[in-house]
């Protein structure tokens, strides 16, 4: 019963949390996008980056207009304000954690090794919890290195 | 370690590169950009005026000053001095938690979260270069407004140190291997050595026999700071021999 509530919490919590419902399985499973589509920088800078409002409304402007989360996208658009999405994946600034997205990307590790399988999601939520410990253990089984220097400086 | 090394030639994989730098004392005009490029790029935070006065700064890198003579025959020499990247580091054995260590390129490094402050490794540095940081880093504005977001914030409670900008390391690396090249040499510039108006900084792998800092170490007027203590520091020290 308890857990069922805290589950309950959560998963409204994690839906909430985001200015606008944004469905990702919506992108990926139907509309057969890829996660780089809007995720620009996953395979090629730091970080993967959220896109601008402009990347949605370049299909959003003719696509799916009358949808109500659509709707609310385009009341951002026509009041020029960026979508003030809620990161959920990232390190505290304590951690002295340097991640790089390119390096990995080029290693081929495949976004849901790290992120869960977001293609399913509605909403996104932290189906990966980023530990030290499951960062070395996928360094040690790809024989990369596990020098405490290459995250942390 | 030499029939890995024969191995990996046999695979043509990547050298590990051995990290080395050289200042040449001669061309040292002691102007202190190095200092300001360090501050500037290392988040290393300002001490404020008042603390300054009472020489409570903290500096990964400073100009120490040698006097020759007597007024007003006098001569000034420059010697920048950072973190000397022992291969010996005295600092190392006394951290009772591993916190610094000499990893496989020879860099002396410091992990900050693993520190926890013990300062033995402050007190055990013959060259005076790590620091221990009292009070959370702050900065006067707008200085707050240009960190590095390559380079941690160090916290209180921990000692930090010249890192011979291993961000910039791993910059360099990270381009040449986006780019399918190897490292070559002259791609990694510590921020001291760019900003450098003499040039009198070189940094580079000290086991490639073409690399800049190479040739200068071969020049005959290499030296190392407190040679005598057996640190076997990566930083040489190139002066005309008196």
């Amino acid at each position: 019963m308890h857990s069922a509530l805290l589950l309950l919490a959560v998963q409204t919590a994690s839906a909430a949390e985001q200015p606008i419902g944004f469905s990702h399985t919506a992108h990926i499973e139907k509309a057969s996008m890829q996660c780089t589509d809007c995720h620009e920088g996953a395979t090629s800078r730091d970080s993967a980056g959220l896109p601008s409002i402009r990347k949605c409304m370049l299909c959003h402007q003719f696509i799916a207009t009358d949808l109500p989360e659509v709707v609310r996208l385009s009341e951002y658009w026509e009041r020029k304000h960026e979508v003030p999405w809620e990161r959920i994946y990232g390190f505290a600034k304590t951690a002295a954690v340097q991640f790089r997205h390119a390096p990995h990307a080029r290693a081929e590790i495949a976004c849901s090794q790290c992120h869960g399988d977001v293609a399913s999601m509605t909403v996104a939520v932290k189906a990966v919890t980023h530990t030290m410990g499951s960062c070395i253990q996928c360094h040690r089984d790809n024989s990369a290195t596990d020098d405490c220097l290459a995250c942390h400086y | 370690m030499a029939e890995q090394t024969a191995e990996q030639t046999e695979q043509g994989a990547e050298r590990t590169p051995q990290w080395a730098m050289a200042i040449d004392l001669d061309r040292c005009t002691g102007c202190e950009a190095c200092v300001v490029a360090c501050a500037s790029e290392n988040n290393v935070p300002t001490a404020g005026e008042d603390q300054a006065a009472m020489g409570r700064t903290k500096h990964w890198i400073r100009i120490d000053r040698y006097y020759e003579g007597e007024f007003p025959d006098i001569k000034v020499k420059y010697r920048p001095v950072m973190c000397q990247q022992c291969d010996e580091a005295p600092c190392e054995p006394v951290c009772p938690v591993n916190a610094t260590y000499q990893n496989a390129e020879g860099l002396n490094v410091q992990i900050y979260n693993r520190c926890i402050g013990t300062r033995y490794c402050a007190n055990n540095c013959p060259y005076t270069v790590r620091f221990f940081n009292w009070f959370a880093p702050e900065w006067a504005e707008p200085l707050n407004l240009q960190l590095n977001p390559d380079v941690s914030i160090r916290p209180s409670g921990v000692v930090e140190k010249c890192t011979f900008c291993a961000h910039k390391i791993k910059r360099a690396k990270l381009d040449a291997d986006a780019q399918g090249r190897e490292l070559a040499d002259g791609d990694v510039q510590p921020a001291c050595v760019q900003s450098c108006p003499a040039e009198a900084m070189v940094f580079g792998d000290m086991t490639d026999p073409d690399s800049k800092v190479a040739r200068q170490l071969g020049s005959g007027r290499s030296g190392q700071l407190l040679e005598s203590l057996g640190t076997k520091p990566r930083v040489f020290y190139l002066e005309k021999a008196d």
